[in-house]
């Protein structure tokens, strides 16, 4: 009888209750992660002044996107249809001699292949002054 | 003197036993993972959007916060997160514009937000960053979209 309790003890004291790290779970999660795209606001304050005689000096104010990469100016002698290009980095732009008659004017900032919206229009009228074109 | 022997071996044995159960409770809870030991049924974790990585344009590399809930009474550590892709937005935003990358498979345990914890508690929940991504790329149709990253964690208990 002794021998047989001395044996339990023995065996309690070694093999002792499961422990944790013997039972140790794993598994899995899933769900989702959401990210947001930016928008890219338009720059604003777009001025046209006349620049010798048939150019014309553009100026605007920054877009509040800080991730724009440029300005794409807009021209055309129609308002709202508009042939686009260049893209500046800065916030002026001169344009080449323009032909008689009324041109309008846009720009829009860039993120890479990204545009915003148009800057609110602007135009000015070539005219022909004495046989010189002259912006007015 | 064996009597006194008795009384001593009873008890220590009703203790052991005892023991075990409480070592056995302690790994035991509702719902199903993908257990690999000796005890577990246990409730599976959920990630979700805790935080928008907001502000994401061409070529842009943010943070998107995630946050991992732990549904069982035990701590549990996150061993990894997969990579996600955002699937097709609309007709022009295609599917692979917005990625978060994976978060290597550490068996210690992923770093919490915070740098400095591993540990879920049990019923609490963990915040961990990943790294997202917009392609350079992106068409104008991606602006002001939301992209939901699919994710996949995989966890262990950590007691």
């Amino acid at each position: 009888m002794r021998r047989i309790g001395a044996l339990l003890l023995v065996l309690l004291v070694l093999g002792g209750p499961a422990t944790p790290a013997d039972a140790r779970w794993s598994g899995t999660a899933t769900g989702t992660g959401t990210a947001q795209a930016a928008s890219l606001a338009p720059p604003t304050g777009l001025v046209a002044n006349c620049l010798l005689t048939t150019t014309v000096k553009l100026d605007w104010s920054a877009s509040a996107s800080p991730w724009t990469t440029g300005y794409e100016i807009g021209r055309g002698t129609a308002s709202g249809v508009y042939t686009w290009g260049p893209v500046v980095t800065g916030l002026t732009y001169t344009t080449p001699a323009l032909a008689l008659g009324t041109h309008y004017f846009t720009v829009r900032a860039t993120s890479g292949p990204w545009r915003s919206t148009n800057a609110a229009e602007v135009s000015r009228l070539i005219v022909n002054v004495l046989g010189i074109g002259t912006c007015v | 003197m064996g009597r006194k022997r008795k009384l001593v071996v009873i008890p220590l044995l009703a203790a052991g036993i005892a023991g075990a159960g409480i070592a056995w409770a302690a790994w035991t809870s509702t719902g199903s993972g993908s257990g690999t030991a000796q005890s577990t049924t246990s409730a599976n974790s959920v990630i979700a959007a805790s935080v928008f990585a907001a502000d994401l344009y061409p070529g842009a590399v943010k943070s998107v916060t995630v946050t991992i809930s732990n549904p069982n009474a035990y701590p549990v550590i996150v061993n990894s997160i997969s990579a996600g892709t955002a699937p097709l937005v609309n007709t022009s935003c295609v599917a692979d514009t917005v990625t978060s990358d994976a978060r290597a498979t550490d068996a210690t345990g992923l770093f919490q937000s915070d740098l400095a914890t591993k540990t879920i508690a049990g019923l609490g929940s963990g915040t961990y960053t990943l790294v997202t991504r917009m392609t350079a790329t992106a068409v104008d149709a991606c602006k002001s979209q939301t992209f939901s990253l699919p994710l996949t964690a995989t966890l262990s208990s950590n007691a």
